[in-house]
């Protein structure tokens, strides 16, 4: 609150690294190439292409505008545009929330990202069998105290980040982290395709698959694209807080998100070749990148090396979407005068460490024991359903405020920055309003199980 | 905001509305009245409701208000301000204290199985479960000592983050905003429950008056039923009461309230039995019904997702309303009794609430504190709790009805009630809380006694 002028991205290439960054996390990393191979390959890319463009972008854009337009955190942003005292800004802190129950889990799975950097470093994995391997991951899991020790780790990582503020911490964290992620990425894709398996990862993942094109495939292809770009955790609305009046909105959206999918085609295409030398299944999930990929590595040429990398990368790009969640949380505490920005991150670092526990001791069974047996699934497989419950209700609710809601002049304002008036905004507007909206309420309606194919 | 002399006062009429009624609607009204009134005799026990929730519930419910009203101070404070000379009525205030923190208690725990079930819905967790699998989940999670704490917490510090931003903030605004979803939600799924099989069924138990059931422990069970349907005897509408400027009419909040809250109950429970019907379940109440039928029921329904979802939200927001009064009865008087911040105070305030509520939470877990007491007691913890509970909430309205009664100058009721001293509303209304709704009172309580 000493500087009455919000800080903002010493250059566009800060803010849009910072994004993808955010963006790539461990989704990315571990959901997206399995349900692009799962669902039809090609066909899914095709689908997934279509919905980036046509429903995530013009929500993008939307998220973008309202943080630019009111330079605040995410509650402030409802209060600015709407009545003051109103009830949008429980929108707002419904964001909040969310993004601090997934922080919760994230940072613990993060956590094990270190822990195997470390692993990889003492070349642990040495002459290992796959199930020996696998087993280390169980046994690590049911040690409660490590599991906390590397939570805490990544935690403290994102905390000396944050404190540093936008352009001397973020930005320049982000722009080194997601750069090196994307030279990483690309050795890696470039090292996989000498692989003998790159052919069949090849088939897999790029041949279209159309008897895959069923209702449900679509859906789910809806439903992965309506979260690949961090959209309704309030990343976006936060980091666009932070841009410059004159920047034009719409074409560094469209910028980011055409990024986004080149690189989530080649995290695919880095990971399947490496599986598929092996002849393991696809797969996804901690048993994909905890247990079978240590033990592909070992395999390969340079396996150190390898594995270093990838777990560095993983770690990175973690670090990259957590810093930008984080943030989210600690500008709403600045904005609304709540906290200072210093013990605005220790308060959410705290918060974050406590939520943590309940995942990192659930193996080891010594807090909600029961808790399997009551929901039929693990405290984090509940946590992350409940949250994607909340994601799409925010998704929903952001498209009806930024559609309908929000003034006009702010959001035309917000469309063509510097830039002089053009069609496109009629375009956009109308997406918002019709295609955007139905798509999420399609993909709430499947959740409800109202629909089902 | 620790200056009393800058009382925070309602925004508008329709807020009142919103925050009495929503203090009224609560855990009571889901899980016993549906069962009292098809106990009851149906159509015949729905007309007694009405007719006592008029004569005494909304007398009861305009004192309590006039006395917040009158006095602008927290409920301990206004009964010592009544009779200064002896400290006689002060007693009444701690009562209402006491009465508050043993229901906020298990009150916290009870919305707190809410919460774990409408999660449960969501993420899934009913399908493919037999009546028995729920019976047997429901033990588990009551086993499940932390996951009570749990979800404990988050409920109580939800209505906490509320409390803090005041009465037109906090209060007033979230009333408003969980008590149209409760109306949306009820409305919503009775619309669904008519299409029902079971409707007719459940139209038919309601509705249909039996006056052959219509015995003299029926007509009691009504009279009690109305007496703490608005609830009322916790000190609530007196808090909420002193929030009243002197411009608001408590005559017609009130009657719009009883007349409310009758209709709501009724839509209710034709929105709960019909399910519950169709499925051939015989008429139940309690946590049997909210947690083990019900899931089951809504599970087989078409929609069953949606279905379970709305229903544990609807629960929720309407334990949420009554939570919010019944936390702010205890952050008022700190914070009126300590000098204390509302900051401070709430924070207080839900500690201690959630402290109390730990015995019930953990009640069928290993580490039980109380392991033994059902074995002296030979009820358990929350039996225990409820029949005392009843027996507060009965003396505190007897307090009132003195108060009101007695105590209050013609004057003072006159200018409370917004009308001339000679009106035929101050008559009638002094008549009946000085003679009529103690007689009724007590007349439950001798039931109480096995008198008659």
């Amino acid at each position: 609150m000493s500087n009455h002028t919000r800080e903002t991205w010493s250059s566009k290439l800060g803010f849009m690294l910072a994004s993808l960054g955010s963006a790539i996390g461990l989704g990315a990393m571990w959901k997206l190439p399995y349900a692009m191979g799962q669902n039809g390959g090609g066909a899914f890319i095709l689908l997934f292409i279509l919905f980036n463009f046509f429903v995530c972008l013009p929500l993008f854009i939307g998220e973008l505008i309202l943080g630019r337009e009111s330079k605040k955190g995410t509650v402030a942003s409802f209060l600015h545009f709407s009545k003051k005292d109103s009830s949008w800004a429980i929108v707002g802190w419904l964001i909040v929330l969310v993004v601090l129950m997934i922080l919760g889990w994230y940072c613990v799975v993060a956590g094990w990202g270190i822990c195997y950097i470390v692993l990889s470093l003492t070349d642990a994995f040495q002459g290992l069998s796959k199930e020996e391997i696998s087993l280390s991951f169980d046994v690590f899991r049911q040690s409660g105290n490590l599991n906390l020790l590397f939570q805490f780790i990544f935690i403290a990582l994102n905390v000396s980040v944050l404190l540093k503020g936008l352009s001397k911490g973020i930005e320049k964290w982000s722009k080194f982290m997601t750069s090196l992620l994307f030279f990483m990425l690309v050795a890696l894709a470039l090292y996989s395709m000498s692989l003998s398996g790159f052919d069949e990862a090849f088939h897999y993942l790029l041949y279209p698959d159309w008897s895959k094109m069923t209702p449900k495939g679509i859906l789910s292809a809806l439903g992965l694209s309506l979260f690949t770009l961090s959209l309704s955790y309030g990343a976006v609305m936060t980091y666009g807080s932070y841009l410059k009046k004159d920047e034009d909105i719409p074409k560094i959206a469209t910028m980011v998100v055409s990024a986004n999918i080149f690189a989530s085609i080649l995290i695919a295409i880095a990971i399947f070749p490496m599986i598929f030398t092996f002849g393991f299944a696809p797969q996804e999930g901690e048993g994909l990148i905890f247990k079978t990929l240590p033990f592909v590595f070992e395999q390969l040429p340079g396996s150190m090396i390898i594995s270093l990398v990838f777990f560095v990368l993983l770690m990175f790009a973690a670090l990259t979407s957590s810093i930008a969640m984080f943030e989210v949380v600690v500008t709403n505490l600045v904005d609304l005068e709540i906290l200072n920005r210093r013990k605005a991150v220790f308060a959410a670092a705290t918060t974050v460490f406590i939520l943590g526990i309940p995942s990192a001791l659930a193996k080891e069974g010594s807090i909600f024991s029961s808790w399997q047996d009551i929901f039929g699934t693990s405290f984090m497989a509940t946590s992350i359903m409940l949250e994607d419950w909340l994601l799409v209700i925010i998704a929903l609710l952001v498209t009806v405020f930024v559609a309908f809601i929000m003034p006009a002049r702010a959001r035309e304002q917000g469309f063509f920055g510097a830039n002089k008036r053009n069609k496109f905004y009629r375009v956009w507007l109308f997406l918002l309003r019709t295609v955007v909206l139905l798509a999420i309420s399609v993909v709430i309606a499947q959740r409800a199980q109202l629909i089902n194919f | 905001m620790s200056d009393s002399a800058h009382r925070e006062h309602w925004r508008s009429r329709l807020g009142i509305f919103f925050a009495t009624s929503g203090s009224a609607i609560g855990l009571g009204t889901l899980w016993k009245l549906p069962y009292l009134v098809g106990q009851g005799g149906g159509g015949a026990f729905i007309l007694l409701f009405l007719i006592f929730t008029l004569l005494l519930g909304m007398p009861l419910f305009m004192a309590e208000l006039i006395l917040g009203k009158t006095y602008q101070q927290s409920v301990v404070k206004v009964f010592s301000a009544i009779e200064t000379k002896t400290d006689t009525m002060a007693f009444f205030g701690f009562l209402a204290l006491v009465v508050t923190i043993l229901i906020a208690g298990w009150y916290g725990v009870v919305a707190g199985w809410g919460l774990n079930y409408l999660f449960m819905s969501l993420t899934d967790a009913f399908a493919h479960k037999t009546a028995q699998d729920f019976a047997a989940v429901f033990e588990q999670f009551r086993k499940a000592g932390s996951i009570n704490l749990l979800w404990q917490a988050v409920f109580v510090g939800i209505t906490c983050i509320i409390l803090i931003k005041g009465v037109r903030g906090g209060i007033e605004k979230f009333s408003k905003v969980f008590f149209s979803l409760l109306f949306l939600l009820i409305i919503s799924l009775f619309i669904y429950a008519t299409f029902l099989s079971g409707f007719e069924e459940a139209v038919e138990y309601l509705l249909y008056p039996d006056f052959s059931k219509l015995d003299q422990e029926t007509v009691l069970a009504a009279l009690g039923l109305s007496l703490f349907a608005l609830s009322l005897g916790q000190g609530i509408m007196v808090t909420y009461g002193s929030y009243l400027t002197h411009e608001q009419d408590i005559f017609r909040t009130a009657l719009v309230v009883s007349l409310s809250v009758v209709a709501i109950s009724v839509i209710i429970s034709l929105m709960i039995f019909p399910m519950i019907f169709t499925f051939g379940f015989p008429p139940e109440s309690g946590e049997g019904l909210l947690f083990i039928t019900m899931p089951y029921v809504t599970e087989q329904l078409p929609g069953s997702m949606l279905i379970s979802a709305l229903f544990f939200m609807l629960l929720i927001f309407a334990a949420l309303t009554s939570y919010m009064g019944q936390l702010e009865v205890l952050v008022a008087s700190i914070m009126e009794m300590f000098s204390l911040s509302r900051f401070r105070s709430t924070i207080i305030a839900g500690a201690l609430a959630f402290l109390m509520g730990v015995p019930t939470a953990l009640m069928m877990s290993d580490k039980n504190p109380f392991a033994d007491f059902s074995l002296i007691f030979h009820r358990s913890f929350l039996q225990v709790n409820y029949i005392v509970i009843d027996w507060i909430l009965m003396l505190f309205a007897l307090g009132v009805c003195v108060a009101v009664g007695f105590k209050l100058s013609n004057k003072q009721l006159a200018t409370a009630l917004n009308r001339p001293l000679n009106s035929m509303l101050l008559l009638s209304f002094k008549i009946s809380i000085r003679y009529m709704v103690p007689f009724f009172i007590l007349l439950v309580a001798l039931k109480r006694f096995g008198v008659c």
